[in-house]
């Protein structure tokens, strides 16, 4: 039966009026608000137009090519970029513009973007983005693909806050459409408004349809079902979370089982193979790191070979207080200039002819392959100093005339873990002109396992701990010299060892220093003028001699011994003149050092006071090829000394006297010190076209082998056995750790090793 | 004992009170009084403009005196005046006001999160507008029904006005999917305990709206669904969602004063029930078989003893989630992958923004690993009590089941009754609403 109606509606009355206006209303509102609703979707799905951001680019990219050819240019450039502009897209939307251009064409490979389901969100993630920002990545200096990245992210940003714009606008509209709808067909409704239906169907329908005891049995069915369900998502969710859970858990579990009193230092140690302890800041390191680390692999059980722990906060053992459990660390590392001993071997032992290394370093990697160079990264700030190493962790520093930085890489894949920047001091002003060769960040770095220590050219020393906060830092001025500051920190247990020779000019009170600083605070321990001294590049290296330690500093006019105590200077060797900057070296009895003037020297190291070269403790040898700027490198039974220009002079021990002399290559010119492992010595040219590196079988030079003749290289057979080209050249010393070669070029560092063994 | 009109304009006067002693209250008093000793200088402190238009006051004391005033009409409207078109523009202004202008935010669905809180956490300060916005429904709903579902929470009043043609659906259908509130305020409340995230301001279809745009399409797209079947089914997020609307329910079974559809005696014309969509208006019901009164004894017994073992069961499920939920911890997560990559499952250290951030932080692995552990264990305490919970709401249900009371009249179902008014307008012993209709638009 036909429902009644609760008002009685006329055609002519004043209700039909308001009833057929509420219901116009409702439909043009309706009609409104459904086109509103589509606008916004298209808001939403509409591509951006990057064909448009092609076009103006190209257009400025035309008139700033035009310009660069009115002036000097080759029209190779335009062509050139026209082709990377063409690789840049993948098959896509096609552009209406002209065929003059051939960039323009080239937007026709231009994706359209994928529409992100999260629209508010910025877009980041368009492929145009990625594929710039990676362009830009292997080529940051390029101040092109920096604008075309900028006027790409200013087109995509106008885009994007004008979509956000209508939006904003169409849903206001929408929902005032909407309300609009709402009310009118609310007043039509009501005017229209029925009766229920006939009381009495409805009512004995109804008590039928919600008779509670009917439909119990529905309810407790459902009812069941729900639980069941619930029960199964509980059960099924908790097998996969708990299987990655206890895993982490298991094993923070197990790491617990060490006892923590003492060693929670070395607590996380166990979880890697790397040899550093690791401090928790609350308890102190355990004095005896061997005993613990076997119970700790026993706990650990899974400890990936290749894991180095992660924490930041890696320090060893507190060299104040254990000076033996920190020497013992310390020659683990590369954590100085030239590694553990300053004369660029990573084990003494080396020097025994029947020793077997630990590592075993590789002989062969190729640059281009990337066979056996585990990693390659861009070093954001340029330096010349080397790399240095304490654990799993790699420390460079770069500067220019605006910032200094230390950089802290993983070792394992040359991840950058930070950067921090090195606050210039008042006394370290920034140097103006920075025409020196050496660069504002030439010094190498050194580091105790709690800190890493860095001095720029500027004399600004400073102290950042292992996750890169600044500890503190302090200035000595800038050391004016004339071819710019560059020797390396040298470390002694709790202090560092600062060389500062400067040109004393007369009258002025400025002298060369030697300074001790202490690690923890930057407080100095001794300060020691040394006014005889002038400008030098050498770096301090310490040394022990049976139970006594020494500092050995070249300089110019003379090469001294101090006790790294109290400053207190042993011997002195007056001789060396002339732009000083090889570092001496010693293999705990004899000391060494070479320069252009006076040549090559060697004296006992129990020497005390002024050295004269008539006592026979002292003696020299004779070499065309002395260095004046790589450091000489002892091998077993002889020295070797490279100079700039690629001559190598081989120097017997026994004999005390050189053997033979050849060149490297006639190319190829070297400031980078060698370095020596397992009867290789590792050579890096800094030769600005083609260098390249070598890698040569000492054991093939000898006496016979090589004669006397100035031969080159290759010429001696077995000797050579790698000469690999180089990107970039090298100026930095290599370091060498657990079997890996880490090279500083230009503005790259590389990691060689054996990817077998990865 | 008071009658309802009477006890209702007691209530009435109290609030009407309350909101004049709060613009005096001492809440003044605690941005500080001014320090005795005398060479103290008042100093002008320059304040930064207000980001919005400064004609209206934003702030939480015109938010709340506005939420207790309608509060206070839409109980006259309901019960005193009975009266559907007020309950309508009631509505329309707590959509305008509470809804709009306010954005939705702070309300009282979403406070029962900073109450768990402030329960949890020590350190948590819950502001006084949430223990209002909280505290204050309930009250009223114990007292007069759910006259603040009616018409003052922005969510439901909006569902209100879009129902244009409402469609019954069947009772049992009601009733099953009406569970997933109070399994919802569960997982609510275990959400916010465990740290982990709002859900309910997460997964509230009114932000969109409300908020102008920031939302999320995956939200988007459940508000439309919403309001789409709001066309149709009336209020589906207050009947089958809204975990505030769960405990206003248990709050309205035990309510003392409730709307009465008839103000008089009662017809039995069966016109409330069949134009109320939401299943409220419970008919009469006459229990007279002495041999099915003997099996719905053993059926109510049976439900009052499996009552416990069917909290106990879910109280051991409900531990096994927790796993699951602390792995969506943003700390546990982070311990995952930094152990990951420290274990050499991951190749890359850093791998991960979250681990990368980890290792930049200077925290210690450890620290993080303890601090993960700490979670999984807070997880581990309060997920069975969650699994407890649901056992509990569905042993109720099966236990109402059970029972059958006994009805001479149509009466209004407080637990779901959300006093919209409709009823008024068909009753014919509420002669005075349906004539001046007619007579209003003759």
């Amino acid at each position: 039966m036909k429902k009644e109606s609760v008002l009685d509606i006329s055609p002519i009355s004043n209700l039909y009026r308001l009833y057929t206006v509420a219901r116009i209303g409702a439909i043009f509102s309706g009609i409104a608000a459904l086109f509103l609703l589509l606008f916004i979707l298209y808001n939403f799905y509409a591509p951006y137009r990057f064909d448009r951001w092609q076009k103006d680019l190209d257009h400025t990219h035309i008139n700033t090519v035009s310009a660069k050819k009115n002036a000097d240019t080759s029209a190779n450039d335009f062509i050139m970029d026209g082709d990377q502009a063409g690789q840049t897209g993948s098959a896509g939307e096609s552009s209406s513009g002209s065929s003059e251009n051939s960039s323009v064409d080239s937007s026709a490979d231009l994706p359209i973007s994928k529409f992100s389901l999260d629209y508010l969100a910025f877009p980041t993630e368009l492929e145009e983005y990625v594929s710039l920002k990676k362009e830009l990545l292997s080529d940051p200096s390029s101040e092109e693909l920096k604008n075309k990245l900028r006027s790409f992210d200013l087109f995509v940003r106008q885009q994007y806050f004008h979509r956000r714009s209508n939006t904003r606008t169409g849903g206001l509209l929408l929902l005032t459409a909407s309300v609009l709808c709402f009310v009118f067909l609310g007043t039509a409704k009501t005017i229209k408004r029925k009766i229920p239906g006939r009381a009495e169907e409805t009512a004995q329908k109804n008590s039928k349809e919600y008779s509670i005891l009917a439909d119990r049995q529905k309810i407790f069915g459902f009812l069941i079902l729900i639980l069941v369900l619930i029960a199964g998502i509980s059960i099924g969710s908790f097998f996969p979370a708990r299987s990655e859970l206890e895993l982490f858990l298991a094993d923070q579990q197990k790491a617990d089982l060490i006892p923590t009193e003492n060693t929670t230092a070395q607590e996380s140690l166990v979880v890697s193979d790397s040899p550093a302890g690791i401090k928790m800041e609350k308890v102190p390191v355990s004095p005896e790191p061997s005993s613990i680390a076997p119970k700790a692999t026993e706990a650990k059980g899974t400890a990936s070979p290749s894991g180095p722990s992660v924490s930041l906060k890696i320090t060893g053992p507190d060299p104040e207080k254990d000076r033996a459990g920190f020497l013992e660390e310390w020659k683990k590392n590369w954590a100085s200039f030239r590694g553990p001993f300053g004369n660029g071997l990573t084990e003494e032992k080396e020097l025994d002819k029947n020793f077997k290394p630990s590592f075993s370093y590789p002989v062969q990697w190729n640059m281009e392959t990337k066979e056996n160079i585990l990693w390659s990264v861009k070093v954001p700030l340029e330096g010349h100093n080397s790399p240095i190493i304490w654990g799993d962790r790699l420390f460079v520093s770069g500067g220019n005339a605006k910032e200094r930085k230390v950089f802290c890489f993983h070792t394992k894949d040359g991840a950058l873990l930070w950067e921090t920047i090195i606050p210039i001091s008042s006394e370290g002003k920034i140097q103006e002109e920075q025409d020196y060769e050496t660069g504002s960040a030439a010094s190498t770095l050194a580091a105790d396992g709690s800190r890493v220590y860095a001095i720029f050219s500027n004399g600004d020393l400073a102290a950042v701990d292992f996750s890169g906060k600044l500890v503190w830092s302090k200035g000595f001025g800038v050391p004016e010299n004339h071819y710019g500051y560059s020797a390396s920190l040298a470390l002694w247990f709790d202090r560092i060892i600062v060389q500062i020779d400067i040109d004393a000019k007369k009258g002025d009170k400025k002298t060369s220093r030697l300074l001790a600083i202490k690690g923890k605070d930057g407080s100095i321990l001794w300060d020691l003028a040394r006014k005889d001294s002038i400008g030098s590049w050498s770096s301090p290296i310490v040394h022990s001699f049976g139970d006594q330690w020494q500092l050995l500093v070249m300089g110019d006019p003379f090469f001294a011994g101090y006790d790294p105590e109290n400053g207190k200077e042993l011997w002195r060797y007056t001789g060396f003149n002339t732009d000083v900057a090889p570092s001496p070296i010693t293999d705990g009895k004899t000391i060494f050092a070479a320069h252009t003037t006076p040549g090559f020297v060697a004296f006992d190291s129990g020497s005390k006071g002024e050295i004269s070269e008539s006592e026979d403790r002292f003696w020299t040898a004779e070499s065309s090829g002395l260095p004046n700027t790589c450091c000489p490198i002892q091998i077993p039974d002889m020295i070797m000394l490279l100079a700039e220009n690629g001559s190598l002079t081989g120097i017997d021990l026994k004999k005390k006297s050189t053997i033979w002399e050849l060149f490297v290559d006639e190319a190829d010119s070297f400031y980078a010190s060698p370095v020596y492992a397992g009867g290789k010595l590792y050579l890096f040219a800094k030769t600005e076209e083609a260098p390249n590196a070598y890698v040569i079988d000492t054991s093939k030079l000898t006496e016979k082998n090589v004669g006397k003749d100035a031969l080159d290289l290759p010429e001696i057979k077995g000797a050579l056995l790698g000469k690999y080209p180089l990107p970039e050249p090298v100026s930095a010393s290599p370091a060498l750790h657990e079997g890996k070669i880490y090279i500083r070029g230009k503005s790259t560092l590389w990691c060689i090793g054996s990817q077998t063994k990865q | 004992m008071i009658s309802s009109q009477k006890g209702l304009t007691i209530l009435c006067i109290l609030f009407m009170l309350s909101i004049v002693f709060t613009w005096i209250s001492p809440v003044y008093a605690q941005k500080g009084s001014k320090p005795t000793f005398q060479l103290y200088k008042p100093m002008e402190i320059e304040r930064p403009s207000s980001v919005r238009n400064d004609c209206f006051p934003y702030n939480d004391l015109t938010h709340i005196s506005i939420f207790l005033g309608l509060m206070v009409l839409s109980a006259w409207a309901a019960l005193r005046k009975q009266s559907r078109i007020l309950l309508v523009l009631i509505s329309a202004g707590s959509v305008a006001t509470l809804g709009f202008l306010y954005r939705g935010c702070p309300c009282s669905v979403g406070s029962i999160q900073n109450i768990t809180l402030g329960l949890v956490q020590p350190d948590y300060f819950v502001p006084w507008i949430i223990l209002i916005l909280f505290f204050t429904p309930l009250v009223f709903t114990f007292f007069l029904g759910r006259t603040f579902c009616g018409s003052v929470c922005p969510i439901g009043a909006l569902q209100e006005l879009i129902l244009i043609h409402p469609i019954r659906i069947p009772l049992w259908i009601d009733k099953v999917f009406g569970l997933f509130r109070y399994i919802f305020l569960g997982l609510a409340v275990l959400f916010a305990a465990g740290g982990l995230s709002f859900i309910i301001c997460r997964y509230d279809p009114a932000v969109g709206l409300f908020r102008a745009c920031n939302s999320t399409l995956g939200l988007w797209i459940f508000s439309g669904i919403l309001l789409l079947l709001g066309l149709f089914v009336g209020r589906p997020y207050c009947r089958f969602l809204c975990p505030y609307g769960a405990l206003l329910s248990i709050a309205g079974s035990i309510s003392i004063w409730k709307i009465t559809v008839s103000p008089g005696n009662c017809d039995r014309c069966k016109l409330c029930e069949s134009i109320c969509p939401y299943n409220a208006i419970l008919p009469p019901e006459q229990i007279s078989d002495s041999r099915k009164d003997k099996k719905e004894f053993h059926r109510f017994l049976l439900a009052i003893f499996s009552a416990p073992l069917l909290i106990l069961i879910f109280y051991g499920l409900g531990s096994l989630l927790a796993y699951p939920l602390a792995q969506r911890h943003p700390i546990v997560q982070k311990a995952i992958l930094v152990h990951a990559e420290e274990t050499g499952l991951v190749d890359k250290f850093g791998a991960f923004d979250e681990s990368l951030a980890h290792y930049r932080s200077g925290v210690e692995n450890k620290v993080l690993y303890e601090n993960a552990e700490k979670v999984v264990q807070r997880f581990s305490r309060i997920t069975p009590w969650f699994g407890a919970w649901i056992g509990l709401v569905f042993s109720i249900q099966f236990i109402l089941l059970a029972i059958r009371h006994k009805r001479e009249n149509y009466q209004t179902d407080p637990a779901r009754c959300f006093s919209c008014g409709r009823c008024f307008w068909y009753c014919p012993n509420q002669k005075g609403k349906r004539i001046l209709l007619e007579e209003d638009l003759k």
